[in-house]
Formats: structure tokens, sequence, C-alpha cells
């Protein structure tokens, strides 16, 4: 992992940085957790450059960019990463590693938590999202994906049936719900 | 611009969500709305999913028994899908080509064989009282069944023959067009080779001024195309490459000691040779044409390779070890009656299949031809067609291009 260069004393962990969302809530998170957003390390680094962290915990970090229900949705998944990050390469794993992605939830949610792993620079919720995301929409027919997202198909219906004779096989066995 | 219809408030949050989808996947959401449609086709999207495409490895391996000078009317195809948890044999998967192939090569999703032109022998040619028969080259896209047929006019065409599928275009034009180029030898004098050149772009064969001086006799069915280079194995322990750009050909010694387990392949843009001495692996990448510098990039020896598998296979000695492909730093080998692969990343070994039907086939040097789908293969002819309708004013080009529906057998 990244932090632990820095920061190799477990005790020392309790350094807590205080981040402020949109919605002006105040966030006070530890340290490790905080240096996954590369952002906010970003910036606490050149804060740390300025001398203007000399007083440490009491910094805050502003985050314009995002609210805090999708920072504390964010937080409590950095506080549950495993420390391997290996990818999965047997069917159990991936089975397991799909029912987790599984649990967050609607799209809606999904996009707002990438925008904002997005923003903050965090890598492996990036990685994790966006794949949660595809997982929503893998093998799902196009009424599914279009419910899914809220989109109106907009091809005029034989323009539509065209595409579906000629590309048939990919319309052919998709998961139903 | 139009406004592109997706539900990311980013371009890189679409792309990086739709690029891990299937190419199957991608093809049906196309029909979700105008922006998906557009979004999804984009060369900027497709660029960013083939390369995801190509890291991941090829979809699957094409194998066919080979025998120099010889095409078995009745020599089966077989295509064995490489997945994550399961991989199975398939059969009949070019069934949509009018007639029984030859597999050639394949690139970024499609497909070259040809016509059988080898009699079995002079028995078979006396009994159906036929000449030696025509060659028919077929490009096909074995996802979506499309395929077009070209008969080689003007120029001799020999019968190792190498596709480049450039998707994105080449040079200065943008769409796609693809290239071949067959091999063949003097018969004048045996150590000459020349090549014919086929172009998707002037819909027309020529063949190069390049003549290549090889002492040694090439192996038809060991080819690999990278970058802009077509290799062939060569005996000796030499490979004959030919720039289809440049139209030059060289002569280029592999590294190290020879070997009889041999296997060229192309891994992130460069040509690689595996070898294996005894149950050493090694793997030597061509880090220069112009220089003929090989690197030796890994060396491995197989109680490494079983190491972090649940099988030990240090058992099974054998006096030659067959390997089968290489691509993108995955090695493709028989061991124990399953198939295997190895990826050099990674170094993870994985079982794919159980191969005891396939071990007469294994066993005989077969053609294998590792193939990827790709989004970018699909309608290409159908783009070629309607190009070729309204900008050539010469009729053969349009005549030599026969686009087939595709027709679903289920």
């Amino acid at each position: 992992m990244s932090n632990t260069s820095e920061n190799p004393n477990p005790s020392s962990s309790s350094a807590k940085i205080t981040l402020k969302t949109s919605d002006n809530e105040l966030f006070e998170v530890e340290e490790a957790v905080a240096m996954k957003f590369c952002t906010v390390k970003q910036y606490f680094e050149d804060e740390k450059d300025n001398d203007v962290a000399a007083r440490g915990s009491s910094t805050v970090i502003p985050l314009p960019n995002v609210h805090s229900a999708v920072l504390a949705r964010l937080i409590s998944y950095c506080k549950k990463l495993p420390q391997s990050n290996a990818v999965a390469d047997n069917h159990e794993e991936e089975e397991t590693k799909k029912k987790e992605r599984k649990q967050y939830g609607t799209p809606g949610d999904l996009v707002d938590l990438i925008s904002a792993a997005n923003y903050l620079d965090f890598k492996e919720g990036l990685e994790f999202f966006n794949q949660a995301l595809a997982d929503h929409i893998q093998n799902k027919s196009v009424e599914y994906v279009r419910k899914f997202f809220g989109i109106k198909g907009d091809f005029e219906p034989h323009e539509e049936e065209k595409y579906r004779e000629e590309y048939a096989w990919a319309f052919e066995g998709v998961d139903e719900d | 611009m139009e406004e592109v219809n997706i539900p990311f408030f980013h371009v890189d949050i679409a792309s990086e969500v739709l690029s891990r989808l299937s190419v199957k996947d991608l093809s049906s959401s196309k029909c979700v709305s105008k922006g998906w449609n557009s979004f999804i086709s984009s060369p900027s999207f497709l660029r960013i999913l083939s390369k995801r495409v190509e890291r991941e490895g090829p979809s699957g391996l094409f194998f066919q028994m080979f025998k120099d000078n010889v095409d078995c009317v009745s020599r089966p195809i077989t295509y064995i899908p490489i997945h994550k948890n399961r991989s199975f044999i398939q059969n009949n998967i070019l069934n949509f080509l009018p007639e029984e192939v030859v597999i050639m090569s394949s690139c970024n999703g499609l497909l070259c064989c040809r016509s059988c032109i080898h009699p079995i022998d002079d028995y078979y040619r006396r009994v159906r009282n036929r000449e030696a028969k025509e060659l028919v080259i077929y490009i096909c896209n074995p996802m979506t069944k499309e395929w077009i047929a070209l008969k080689p006019e003007g120029c001799v065409v020999g019968d190792s023959i190498g596709l480049a599928f450039y998707p994105f275009g080449y040079s200065l034009n943008t769409r796609p067009i693809f290239k071949l180029v067959s091999i063949q030898q003097s018969k004048v004098d045996p150590h000459l080779y020349s090549f014919a050149m086929y172009s998707s772009q002037t819909g027309s064969w020529t063949t190069s001024k390049e003549v290549c001086h090889c002492r040694y006799q090439i192996y038809k069915n060991n080819k690999v195309f990278v970058g802009k280079m077509f290799n062939w194995l060569t005996q000796n322990h030499h490979i004959l490459s030919f720039d289809v750009e440049r139209e030059l050909s060289k002569v280029i010694k592999l590294p190290g000691e020879a070997s009889s387990s041999l296997i060229l392949g192309c891994s992130e843009g460069y040509l690689h040779y595996v070898c294996v001495h005894g149950e050493d692996f090694s793997v030597w990448m061509l880090k220069d044409y112009s220089s003929s510098e090989w690197v030796l990039k890994y060396q491995v020896t197989l109680v490494d390779i079983c190491q972090e598998s649940y099988t030990d296979l240090t058992h099974c000695n054998v006096k030659r070890r067959l390997l089968l492909a290489f691509h993108e730093d995955l090695l493709f080998m028989p061991m124990d009656r399953c198939l295997f692969s190895y990826n050099f990343r990674s170094r993870k070994l994985q079982q794919l299949c159980y191969i005891s039907m396939l071990q007469d086939l294994i066993l005989s040097n077969p053609t294998v031809i590792p193939y990827s789908i790709s989004l970018t293969a699909a309608g290409v002819f159908k783009e070629d067609q309607s190009d070729e309708n309204k900008s050539s004013e010469d009729p053969r080009d349009v005549s030599s291009l026969k686009i087939s529906k595709r027709k679903r057998t289920c």
C-alpha cells in the first residue's frame, strides 16, 4: 500500500485529517484513509510544504465537488479495503467479489461514487465502482439497460429492427431481469 | 457537437465502465440510444477498448492439422475459446464459409483462410477429373459470420498468406483497411522467395519487387504479424521478415541455442520467440528489427511454472515439449492430456481444457492461430462495399467482393 512508508507505526495512524464536503459537513478521518485519496494527499503535502500544516490535525481540506453522503460511503469502503489487491483468479473468488460489488445499489449511487472517486483520484475505489457498474449491465437486454439508466430509445422503430436483425447474435442469451 | 446521451458526467468514466463489457454486450448496447451508438462506435472509445482487449490475451485458439503442400479436404478446424472458468472444444465454427478452408492467420478480430488448392494426391485428381483448384482467399469475422472472398488477379499468390488489419486506418486514411501478404518460393531457385500483396484500399494485388534470398526452408504455418512486419519461422534457427510498408525483407538469426521446441508470437507490439531446452523456458523479444537485437525477457523452469498451480506437472517428462502458441505473454502448451496457458507476466498457470480427443491433432504439429474477438472487426466489409460502390470506377473491384449477410443457425 502506498501510504505504509509514510505511516509505519500503527499508533501514529490516529492522526486525523478533516475533510469538508460540498454541503459543509466536516469529516474527521484517519490519515491512512485520507491518503488513499490522491487529491487529498496532494493538497496535504502542498500545505505541509507551505508550513501551514504545522497545526497538524486542525487543517481542513475542502472538497467542493463531493457530497457528504457520497464521502461517507467512500470512507466506509476505504476502511474495508483488503490488504492485497490481487486479481481474483479462480471462480469462487470472482463470484464473491461480484456479490460484494452488487451491494453498491442503484446506478445513480454508483455514478456519484465514481465521479467522487474520480475527483479524489482514489484508484482502488475507481476500479471497484467502475466494475460494479459494468457488472450491472453485463449480459443484460437493451430494455434493461435503458430502464437502469433511465434512457429513452431514440431510434426509429424500423432502424432498431434492422439493427437487431443484422446483429441478432448480440441479442441472444441475455439474462432475464 | 451533438450532445452525447451517456449517463456519466465524464467521457473518461463512460469509457472506463463500458470498456469492461464484452463485445457482445457492446454490440447490443449500440441499440440503447443514438448517443450510446455514437459513443460506442467512436474511434476514441474503440481505441481504449482495443487496448484492454489486447492486454487480456486471445479469446480463443484455432487449430488445424497441417501438412506442407497437401490440403486434406476433410481437415476439420477446431476452436477452443479461452474463458476464465471453462473452456470447451468447438467444431464447425467456420461452417458459414462456402467451402472447406485452410486457416492462415488472424489480426484484430478478422481471420484469413484460403481454399484447398493442393488436392490430396494424384489419385484424387484423376478420379474427380479436375485440375488443381483455383485459389480463393476468405477474410471473415467468425463472431459476426461476415466474410468476403478474394480471387487473386494479375499475380502469383502463394499458399502461405498473412493478414494485417488496421481497424483505425493506415497513415492518413482513417478508414479500416486490411492488407494481405503471401510468400512464395521460386521454382527455379529454392533459395529465393518473392512476395505478393493485396490492400483493401486499392482492391488490387501486386507483386513486390523485393526478393529475399534465404538458404533455409520456411515453415509455412509458423508465422506471426507484428506491427508492420510479417515473420515466418525458417529452418536452422532463423526467421524471414517482410516489412509490408517499405517492402523490404530480412533474414534474422534467432537468439540462444537452437531448439526443437519453439514458437513465435506477438506481445505488446514486439516479436517474441519462446524456446525450451530441457526444463528451461526462455522468452526472447526482438527489440529492434534494424539491428536484429534480441533481449531475454523471461527465463523460468518448469518447476517455477508449476509452483503456483495446484497440479504438479514436473513428472510429465517429455522428450520434446510442444508449444502451441504465444500471445501477449501467454504461452499455450499441452501437458498431461490438458491444454494449459502460462502467463509470464502474472506467473499464473491455468488449466484450460482436456484435449484427449485432440491428442492426435496436437501431436501433428498443427497450425495454431490465437484469435481475439474485436468490436472493430464488425461490419468492416459492409463499409468497404458501400465505399467501393461510391468511389470505385473499376467494376472488377466490386465483382471481386462478395458480401454475405450473416445467416443464423440456431
